[in-house]
């Protein structure tokens, strides 16, 4: 029981701080852009709209569409909300997998030492040697371009640092005396693992987590931008790449292109201020990472 | 002629609850060419204290009243150029944890000549010299200056931070506990080197600490403290063979003393009150076996008591026989 | 410290040869004819035959991978398909390019970053932290390339102050990378992406600087310094910042490493003839002998950048490298 009220109660005095505040704020309100984007969105992100039979490219902003419409003639806020959907999306889903995969072998690391322990971190000194961004290009160009790829990248090079500090908790947990506890009165190796250890390192990998969301949107964006994402979904990173490849920088459409990568610092500036915001008030001691 | 003076003095640190009072109205005086032994509990003040005559207090610290006079001045009405001018060249401080105090990336000899060099204006070779030299002052081989501190092992390195602090020749040293961290047989020569510098020297010093074994061993005088402020003062021998204020009698009783194995240790119960909101008699009145109406109500004014002997207490008239009952560990017991 | 040394270039050995090997067995599970990674159907019968023979495409996988290993020691990459010249030439014309563009932009974003840092870590409180901390978590948060194009946007196109692409103005071309290095037209060009870069990266050093800065201003010797009288300024200086520094000096070394493969974007963006443009003009084009001659190389110096990153904070810490002798 004890592991989870400390956390609710850390929850609580989380969101007394004013970046954490901020950044579950800007969280809260992308998601909404997200979950209610058929609400929100005044037009079909995709529709090509006219005006008369002309179709209406590069209009500027005005009541029918505040942030205007693009080379195609596309309402650019739609776009800007039907975005945040793709961007949750494979920013909860990358994050979920490099903080489950980091913790999961940070955990197996710490608790069970000796060789599983040299081997995964000279596993992860092997994943640190990838550069990021060249070798999420490579993966999209030998495969096929998309979500899938970026997830990927990401879960399979970003895994090491959460690891390396989960690990680090652990090795100063395994001393405490609960643990001796469990471990003499039989309890397995799995069950000290996962039911005691595991609720005790959440928190931290939470917070790793919160950050991870932001390189991933980072990264599908990156991978937008160069032409490998899915030209088929409404991303951020898709329509910095649309203003970029048509003209948009020397059109001076600033509509077009602010908007977007304005989205994405937002979101992922929220993920360093809640961890940023949280670190003080969960880990006081937290010295050498 | 007292070296040091302090008058009334006043530090108080800024805490979320309002001012907490370190140090409460403190009077002390220290002679010239002996060792002041500053002697109290954790948290009663005495660090504080020595960072205050220092000048280097915490952010959170300042002094709120009284006077430091120092050979002859009061060095609190003077601006902080003069004070700093005074700082190691007059008054110099022996840390507690010397890993901690000495720079990690610096070897001792760059230590050293910095302050030989930048504050006592010598050339780089008479810097060197004088560096050994006081090296082998404080027993320790010249040829480790060039080392770094962590290749010495504790006992060395406070060796080191004593050669430091002497560097300028200052009057008066402030060591803060400066055997605490150091292990018992390592302790008696840390103490052995202060006491024969201060005497080849002629300085002033004050140590700071919880000990009273310490000041048994190393002190000429001694001054009590508790809970920011000095309940006793004078000589060691008076002090610690005819204690006339009922803290210094149970801190007397609180040691072991390796040669008379049948004291009984008497712990004084309790602990010491809240600085933020003090008591309005006597501090130590909730823990003392002796404590009447009066001295809950009205805080006793120290007094001199005999030749250079004073005490801060209603009962010191009483205290010969109250030096009975604090002997046995019963009185102490009655409190708690 | 020598021991240490030749541990961590053991470990650089054993991490380039599986990044190799990695690179090796990603690019033949491919799907479809594995030949397409070296041979173009482009090629001349002649290119063909020698490429054939040179990477051994006819032998068996395991022949093929020692081929690679022994070409790669030699800097043998084989023949671009697109570009008409060898792998290894095309990388070594545009390497300068990158290296240019990361040395200055580091360089200016850590001189920048330490300062501003160390300067924050004594303002503490106020109007200017209050402001200056979640400013500089924006630069880290916002995508460099749309920092590109936001600068692209306003100061080229349309203020016209700086070019709006490449590393140098058509029609003049310079004979040798040299040439370009003193001609004022490069750095007019470089300017925009270097400047890009600065302001994403110099968020990094900033703030580990002022944590540092902090940790150590509150470190029991600073207090020791004060009470020796030294000055503000010395005890600032010699102390607090070299203390403080140590961090930094390694971060810069490892982002030197990062640098070069994160530059990729920034490239692309303003044009600008480096390796990480290489590597997309490569990848979008199905050139797999120079993307794969690019990844290489990029992960390369990361790892080499990673070692000396160690290697340095060995040696600028004492207690690492002098060691302790009780």
């Amino acid at each position: 029981m004890l592991p989870w009220t400390r956390g609710c109660r850390s929850v609580r005095s989380v969101r007394l701080d004013p970046y954490a505040t901020v950044g579950f704020t800007i969280y809260t309100a992308i998601a909404a852009m997200a979950v209610f984007a058929r609400q929100l969105a005044p037009y079909d992100p995709k529709a090509i709209l006219k005006v008369g039979n002309r179709i209406a490219r590069y209009l500027p902003l005005s009541p029918e569409h505040w942030l205007g419409t693009n080379s195609s003639g596309r309402d650019v806020l739609s776009q800007l909300i039907w975005g945040a959907r793709s961007a949750l999306e494979v920013g909860l889903t990358a994050a979920f997998a490099v903080v489950a995969i980091g913790t999961l072998l940070g955990l197996v690391a710490g608790y069970l030492g000796g060789w599983a322990d040299r081997v995964i971190t000279w596993f992860a000194d092997i994943v640190l040697g990838l550069p990021f961004l060249p070798f999420m290009l490579i993966l999209a160009a030998l495969t096929r371009p998309g979500a899938g790829v970026v997830i990927f990248t990401v879960a399979a090079l970003l895994w090491p640092n959460t690891a390396r500090v989960i690990r680090a908790q652990v090795l100063s947990l395994r001393e405490r005396a609960w643990v001796e506890a469990a471990r003499v009165t039989g309890c397995s190796t799995a069950r000290i693992m996962f039911v005691h250890l595991l609720p005790q390192v959440l928190p931290l990998a939470a917070l790793y987590g919160s950050v991870a969301i932001g390189w991933a949107i980072l990264a599908e964006a990156s991978a937008s931008f160069l032409g490998f994402g899915d030209p088929e979904i409404i991303s951020w990173g898709g329509m910095l790449q649309e203003s970029y490849a048509n003209q948009a920088l020397s059109r001076g459409a600033w509509n077009w292109f602010a908007p977007p990568g304005a989205a994405i610092m937002a979101m992922v500036l929220a993920g360093f201020l809640i961890s940023r915001g949280s670190e003080k008030l969960l880990f006081p001691k937290l010295a050498d990472q | 002629m007292s070296l040091l003076s302090i008058r009334g003095l006043t530090v108080t640190y800024a805490t979320g609850a309002g001012p907490l009072r370190a140090v409460d109205a403190l009077d002390l005086e220290v002679p010239a060419g002996s060792i002041t032994g500053l002697v109290g509990e954790s948290g009663c003040g005495k660090s504080t204290l020595g960072r205050a005559l220092m000048g280097v207090l915490p952010d959170r610290g300042r002094i709120a009243a009284g006077q430091i006079v120092f050979e002859g001045r009061d060095i609190l009405a003077e601006s902080e150029r003069a004070r700093r001018a005074l700082r190691w060249r007059r008054m110099a401080f022996i840390p507690q944890t010397a890993m901690n105090a000495l720079d990690p990336v610096q070897r001792l000899s760059a230590q050293m000549a910095e302050v030989l060099i930048e504050r006592g204006g010598l050339g780089r070779a008479e810097a060197a010299a004088q560096a050994a030299a006081l090296f082998r002052l404080v027993g320790l081989d010249p040829a480790r200056l060039s080392a770094y501190p962590h290749q010495f092992s504790g006992g060395m390195r406070q060796r080191a931070s004593i050669a430091l602090a002497l560097a300028l020749s200052p009057s008066l040293v402030i060591a803060d506990e400066p055997v605490t961290a150091l292990d018992v047989i390592v302790q008696r020569q840390i103490l052995d080197v202060l006491r024969e510098l201060q005497a080849r020297l002629n300085l002033a010093m004050i140590l700071v600490t919880h000990d009273m074994a310490v000041v048994a061993y190393a002190c000429d005088r001694v001054a009590v403290m508790y809970a920011g402020q000095v309940v006793e003062a004078g000589p060691v021998a008076e002090v610690l063979e005819r204690p006339l204020h009922p803290y210094t009698m149970g801190l007397t009783h609180a040691f072991p003393d390796v040669h008379d194995s049948a004291m009984a240790l008497v712990p004084i119960e309790g602990s010491p009150p809240s600085l933020l909101n003090p008591p309005a008699g006597c501090r130590f009145a909730a823990r003392c076996p002796f404590a009447d109406p009066r001295c809950v109500a009205e805080p006793p004014p120290v007094r001199p008591f005999g030749q250079d002997h004073l005490v801060a207490c209603w009962h010191a008239e009483q205290a010969p026989a109250l030096r009975v009952r604090a002997a046995d560990p019963q009185t102490w017991a009655a409190i708690a | 410290m020598l021991r240490l040394a030749a541990g961590r270039l053991g470990h650089l050995v054993l991490v380039l040869w599986v990044v190799t090997t990695l690179t090796f067995v990603l690019f033949r599970l491919m799907p479809g004819d594995p030949t397409l990674n070296f041979l173009s159907p482009s090629f001349s019968q002649e290119t063909r035959a020698a490429l054939l023979k040179g990477f051994g495409l006819d032998r068996s996988l395991w022949e093929q991978y020692l081929i690679y290993m022994g070409n790669l020691l030699r800097g043998e990459l084989g023949q671009s398909f697109l570009q008409g010249k060898s792998v290894a030439a095309l990388l070594g014309e545009a390497l300068p390019n990158t290296v240019i563009l990361t040395l200055v932009s580091l360089t200016a974003a850590y001189a920048f970053g330490i300062v501003a840092g160390a300067f924050l870590a004594f303002r503490r409180g106020g109007v200017v932290e209050a402001l200056a901390i979640p400013t500089t978590l924006a630069t880290r948060a916002a995508p460099e390339f749309w920092l590109g194009m936001l600068l692209l946007a306003g100061l080229a196109f349309q203020a016209g102050w700086f070019p709006t692409g490449g590393a140098l103005s058509p029609g003049k071309e310079m004979g040798s990378f040299s040439e370009s290095l003193i001609s004022a037209d490069y750095w007019w060009h470089l300017a925009l992406p270097a400047l890009t870069l600065m302001l994403f990266l110099q968020g990094l050093p900033l703030l580990l600087m002022r944590a540092t800065m902090l940790e150590v201003l509150n470190d029991e010797f600073i207090v020791m310094a004060r009470m020796k009288g030294l000055s503000r300024w010395s005890i600032v200086m010699r102390h607090a910042a070299r203390n403080a520094l140590l961090p930094v000096v390694t971060a810069f070394a490892l982002g030197l490493g990062a640098s070069i493969g994160g530059n990729v974007v920034v490239e692309t963006v303003f044009a600008w003839p480096g390796i990480g443009r290489l590597l997309v003009q490569a990848v979008q084009s199905a050139d797999y002998p120079l993307a794969q001659g690019a990844f290489l190389l990029i992960a390369a110096v990361l790892v080499v950048m990673n070692t000396v990153a160690d290697l340095a904070y060995a040696a600028l810490d004492p207690r690492v490298s002098v060691g302790a002798k009780r």
